[in-house]
C-alpha cells in the first residue's frame, strides 16, 4: 500500500499522467455540462470519430512533404475535421427531414470510414510504419509525455475561461435558444464557440488519453452532475470536479495495476461515480425517489383503510367492522390488508378484537379528515364541474390524500358559505352516492 | 494496381454487399424510430461480450463469441433504456454512458486475456474484409468464405423479422404512444430491434469491422429515406444501395490509392465501402425527388421566375393604365421593391419577350403586346379581386390590402377567381381601379 502511494506521489511519469488526465476530466466535465444541457451529449462522440480523417490526412500531407509526424499539424487536421463533422451534422439536420441521431450516426460512421481509408494508405507508405495512429483511438495513457500535459493544460485553461466568461450566455442557449435569439444574443456564434471548446477538448484529449476517455469524460461526469443538481452552475462545478476526480483515481489505480489500460480504468471510475450519483443524487437520485414513492403509497393505503372503516362502520358511530366486510370495499388482497391493519395498529389508529376492526379516537379523527376531503371534493365536482354523482368517487379517491388544509377550508366556504367554526369539529358531510359496493 | 480476380474481388464485393444489405434492414427501423446512435453503441458494446465469452469458455469458436457479443450488445441497450426511463438520464447521455462503460470493461477484459491469446481490438474496429476470401468454410458441400453463410443467414433473419412484424414495428416506430394504447407493446418491438441490431453488428463486424457497421446502418437507410416516403420501399431500396456501395467502395479502394502515391497499394475496402455509402447518401440528398436539394432549388427558381414574370406583367398593365410607357430600368426598380433579385427580373423580362408578350420597339420603352395584355389583365384581375374581397369581407382597411393581394395573386386558381368574382360587390377595387374582365371563357 505505502509502496503504491510512493509510486503515485514520487514517480515522474505517474505525476504527469495523473495531472494530465485530471485536467482533461475537469475541462471535459465543464464543456460536457453545456453539451448535455443542449441535448447533444453524443456530439462529442461523433466529433471525436470525425476527427480521424483529419489526423490521417494531416499525416499524409506531412509524409508527402517529408516531415514525418508533426504533432501540431495532426492537431490542426483533427480540429478542422471534427468541426466539419459538427457542421455536417447540423447541415443534414437543416436540409433534410432526417432526425438528429441519423445525422450523427451518418457523420460518425462515414467519417470514421474515411479515416480508416486514409490511415491504411498512410500505412502502406514507406514512412507510414512509424505512424502508430491506433494509439489515438485506444489511448496510450501510460506513455504520456510533458508535451501532452502542457497541451491538455492549455486547452483546459482556454475552455475553462470560456465556460466562466460565457456562463450566462451558454446557459440561456441551453435552456431557451429562441429567447436568447429574441433578446439579441448572437446564438450562432455562441453555438460555434461551444463547438470550438468541444473540439479543443477532443483534440488535446485524444492525443493524450485516447478517444474512449475523451468521449466518456464529456458525457459521464455531466450526466452524473445532472442527477445531483438541477442548477446549471452547480452542475458545472460538480461535473468538472467529478471529471478531475475520476481522472485522478483512475490513473492512480492504474499504478496499482500497471498491466490494465489506464484509460479504461478512468472510464470505469467515472462510471462508478455516475452510478452513485444516479442512485443517491440529491436532485434525481433513484433511491430517494423510491423512498418518497414508497412513503406516499403507504400513506395512501393507510388512508384508504381508515376511510373504509369509517364508511362501513357507520361514520361517527364507529362500529367494529369484520375483516370480511372490509375485503369487499376495495380490491386489496388478504395478506396486504392484514399488513395494513397491523401497521395501523402499531400506529394506534385502529384496534382489533376477534376479527373485527375498530377505529381508535386518533384513527377516527384522521378518518374524518380523509372522508371530509373525499366528500368535499365530490360535492365540488358535482356542483362546479358538472360531473354526475355516480362518476365522482374515483376522482375524489385520488385527490383526497393530497388536498392541502387551506384548500379544504376554501372548499368548505365555497360549498357551505360558512367558516364560523373550526371545520374539524363539524360533522363530516353526507356522501352524495351510495357507500356500499353493489348497493346502487 | 494489382490485377482483379473474381476469386478474390468477387467474394469481397459479395461479402460487402451482403453486410450492407443485412445492416440496412434493422438500420431502416432504427432510422424511423430515431435511435440510429444505438447502432454505434452496440458496435462498441459487443467488445466485453467477445472477451468475456473467450475468458469464460476458453474457446475461440466463432459461435461462442457471437453469442457473447449479442448478449452484451442487447445488455448495453437495455442499460441505456433503464438509465433513460427509470433513472431519468438524458437520452443521449444514457446511451453514451452505457456504451463507453461497456467498451472500457471490454478493453480491461481483453488485456486480462491477452496473456493467453491475442485478441486484437483493432481487428474488431476495422474488420478484415480483404481476408474474408481466405477464411473458408464448407457449407452444404460448397467451399465458401466463412463470412458468406453467416451474413446470408443474418440477412434472411432480419428480412424475415421485418416481414413478419412489419405492422407492429412500423406502428412502434411511428406512433409508440398509440401502439401502447392499443396494446401492441412497443417495448417488445424495441427489444426485437435491439436483438436484430446486435445480430447484424456481430455478424458483420467479424468480416467488415464495427465502424463500417455504423456507417451502413445509418447511411444506407437514410439514403433510401431520401428517395421514398414508404417504409416498405425503404426496406427494399436500402439493401440494394448496400450492394451498390460494396461495388463502388471496393473498386475505389483498389483504383484510388495508386493515384495518391506510386508506392501505395490498395486501401481498406471496409473503410472505402463506408465512404461509398456516405457518398450515396450525399447523392440521394442532392437528387432525391421530393426534398432533394437540387430539385428543391430548381422548383424554387422556377417559382421565382414565374412570380417575377407575373409581377412584370402587372407593372406593365398599371403603366398602361397610367398611359406612361415604362422604361426597362424603371420596371426593374419597381420589381426591386417586390424583393425580386435583379437576375430573376431580367430573366423574366427575357422570357416575356420570347413569349411575345412584351415588345420593346425603340429599345428603351416597354409595351404589352395584345397577348401580353390578356395575360396581364388576368393577373391584375386576380389582384384586384383579392383587394376587394379583403376590404369587403375580411374587414381590412383599403390602404392595407395591396401587400396581401400581391402575395395571393400568384397562387389564385381559375376556380378561386370565379368564387372571388361572385363575392365581389362592384367592378372596381377599393382604390377605384376597374377590375379587368375574365378572358378565359370558363371563368365567366
Amino acid at each position: 500500500m505505502t509502496e503504491w502511494i510512493d509510486i503515485v506521489a514520487m514517480d515522474w511519469t505517474m505525476r504527469v499522467v495523473l495531472s494530465t488526465v485530471s485536467a482533461l476530466g475537469a475541462a471535459a466535465g465543464a464543456v460536457g455540462t453545456f453539451v448535455l444541457l443542449r441535448r447533444r451529449a453524443l456530439l462529442g462522440d461523433v466529433m471525436s470519430h470525425a476527427a480521424l480523417p483529419g489526423v490521417a490526412g494531416a499525416f499524409l500531407i506531412c509524409a508527402a512533404l517529408g516531415e514525418g509526424r508533426v504533432m501540431w499539424a495532426l492537431a490542426v487536421g483533427a480540429a478542422i475535421s471534427a468541426l466539419s463533422g459538427a457542421w455536417l451534422v447540423s447541415a443534414i439536420r437543416r436540409h433534410t427531414r432526417l432526425k438528429d441521431d441519423a445525422a450523427m450516426a451518418i457523420v460518425l460512421g462515414c467519417g470514421y470510414g474515411l479515416g480508416v481509408v486514409i490511415l491504411s494508405i498512410v500505412q502502406s507508405l514507406p514512412t507510414g510504419s512509424q505512424a502508430g495512429l491506433t494509439s489515438v483511438l485506444l489511448g496510450r495513457v501510460a506513455s504520456m509525455t510533458t508535451v501532452d500535459l502542457w497541451s491538455v493544460c492549455a486547452g483546459a485553461v482556454v475552455v475553462g475561461i470560456l465556460c466562466i466568461l460565457l456562463f450566462k450566455e451558454w446557459r440561456l442557449l441551453c435552456f431557451d435558444e429562441s429567447f436568447a435569439m429574441s433578446i439579441g444574443y448572437p446564438v450562432k456564434r455562441l453555438d460555434a464557440l461551444l463547438m470550438l471548446s468541444l473540439c479543443i477538448i477532443i483534440v488535446v484529449g485524444m492525443q493524450a488519453a485516447g478517444l474512449l476517455v475523451v468521449v466518456a469524460f464529456l458525457i459521464v461526469p455531466a450526466a452524473a452532475a445532472r442527477a445531483c443538481t438541477a442548477r446549471a452552475g452547480g452542475m458545472l462545478i460538480i461535473a468538472s470536479s467529478l471529471g478531475a476526480l475520476s481522472g485522478a483515481v483512475g490513473s492512480a489505480a492504474s499504478a496499482a495495476a500497471p498491466d490494465l489500460p489506464a484509460g479504461a480504468l478512468c472510464v470505469i471510475v467515472a462510471a462508478g461515480f455516475f452510478t452513485l450519483a444516479v442512485m443517491f443524487g440529491p436532485a434525481e437520485g433513484a433511491v430517494w425517489r423510491m423512498i418518497r414513492r414508497a412513503r406516499l403509497e403507504s400513506r395512501v393505503r393507510s388512508q384508504h383503510l381508515l376511510r373504509a372503516l369509517f364508511e362501513v362502520g357507520g361514520g361517527d358511530a364507529n362500529a367494529p367492522v369484520a375483516i370480511a366486510r372490509l375485503m369487499q370495499r376495495r380490491s386489496w388482497s388478504g395478506p396486504a390488508l392484514d399488513r395494513l391493519i397491523r401497521r395501523a395498529q402499531r400506529r394506534k389508529l385502529v384496534t382489533s378484537h376477534a376479527g373485527a376492526i375498530q377505529l381508535t379516537p386518533r384513527g377516527l379523527t384522521e378518518a374524518r379528515r380523509v372522508v371530509r376531503n373525499h366528500r368535499l371534493w365530490e360535492l365540488y365536482l358535482v356542483r362546479f364541474a358538472d360531473i354526475a354523482p355516480s362518476h365522482v368517487d374515483r376522482d375524489a379517491d385520488q385527490i383526497e390524500h393530497i388536498l392541502p388544509e387551506p384548500l379544504v377550508a376554501q372548499l368548505i366556504i365555497e360549498l357551505d358559505g360558512d367558516d364560523s367554526e373550526s371545520f374539524s369539529a363539524r360533522p363530516v358531510p353526507a356522501s352524495i352516492h351510495p357507500i356500499e359496493r353493489g348497493s346502487t | 494496381m494489382r490485377p482483379l480476380s473474381f476469386e478474390v474481388d468477387g467474394w469481397i464485393i459479395l461479402v460487402g454487399a451482403l453486410a450492407g444489405a443485412a445492416c440496412a434492414v434493422p438500420g431502416s427501423w432504427l432510422l424511423v424510430r430515431g435511435r440510429l446512435m444505438a447502432g454505434d453503441a452496440v458496435t462498441h458494446a459487443v467488445l466485453p461480450g467477445i472477451a468475456g465469452a473467450f475468458l469464460m469458455t476458453g474457446s475461440r469458436d466463432p459461435m461462442v463469441m457471437l453469442i457473447g457479443a449479442a448478449i452484451s450488445g442487447v445488455a448495453c441497450l437495455l442499460l441505456a433504456v433503464l438509465l433513460e426511463r427509470t433513472l431519468r438520464v438524458d437520452k443521449g447521455a444514457a446511451l453514451g454512458t452505457a456504451f463507453t462503460v461497456f467498451f472500457a470493461v471490454g478493453l480491461v477484459l481483453i488485456v486480462r486475456g491477452a496473456d493467453r491469446v491475442d485478441l486484437d481490438p483493432s481487428c474488431v474496429l476495422y474488420g478484415a474484409l480483404e481476408l474474408t476470401p481466405v477464411d473458408r468454410v464448407d457449407w452444404f458441400g460448397m467451399d465458401l468464405p466463412r463470412a458468406l453463410p453467416i451474413l446470408t443467414t443474418t440477412l434472411v433473419a432480419c428480412a424475415l423479422a421485418s416481414f413478419l412484424f412489419f405492422k407492429e414495428l412500423r406502428l412502434a416506430a411511428f406512433d409508440p404512444a398509440f401502439a401502447n394504447a392499443i396494446g401492441a407493446r412497443p417495448l417488445v418491438m424495441d427489444l426485437l430491434l435491439a436483438a436484430l441490431v446486435a445480430l447484424v453488428s456481430v455478424a458483420a463486424f467479424e468480416s467488415v469491422g464495427s465502424i463500417l457497421v455504423v456507417a451502413l446502418l445509418a447511411a444506407l437507410p437514410a439514403a433510401a429515406r431520401m428517395l421514398t416516403n414508404r417504409m416498405g420501399w425503404i426496406l427494399v431500396i436500402g439493401p440494394l444501395l448496400g450492394a451498390v456501395a460494396a461495388v463502388i467502395g471496393h473498386a475505389s479502394a483498389i483504383l484510388i490509392p495508386p493515384l495518391v502515391s506510386a508506392t501505395a497499394t490498395d486501401t481498406s475496402s471496409a473503410g472505402a465501402i463506408a465512404v461509398a455509402s456516405g457518398a450515396i447518401f450525399a447523392v440521394c440528398v442532392a437528387l432525391g425527388p421530393e426534398d432533394g436539394l437540387l430539385p428543391k432549388l430548381a422548383r424554387q427558381s422556377r417559382l421565382r421566375l414565374r412570380i417575377a414574370r407575373e409581377e412584370a406583367l402587372a407593372q406593365l398593365w398599371r403603366a398602361r393604365e397610367r398611359e406612361t410607357p415604362l422604361e426597362v430600368a424603371s420596371l426593374l426598380t419597381l420589381m426591386d421593391q417586390s424583393a425580386l433579385r435583379r437576375r430573376t427580373s431580367r430573366g423574366a423580362l427575357r422570357m416575356l419577350r420570347t413569349e411575345n408578350h412584351v415588345s420593346c420597339d425603340d429599345g428603351i420603352h416597354l409595351a404589352l403586346t395584345p397577348t401580353g395584355a390578356v395575360a396581364a389583365s388576368q393577373i391584375i384581375r386576380s389582384h384586384r379581386l383579392w383587394e376587394s374581397f379583403l376590404a369587403s369581407r375580411a374587414d381590412i382597411r383599403p390602404d392595407h390590402v395591396h401587400t396581401t393581394a400581391t402575395l395571393l395573386e400568384h397562387v389564385t386558381t381559375p376556380e378561386l377567381a370565379i368564387r372571388l368574382a361572385d363575392e365581389a360587390a362592384s367592378t372596381t377595387d377599393p382604390h377605384g381601379h376597374s377590375i379587368p374582365r375574365a378572358e378565359n371563357p370558363t371563368q365567366d
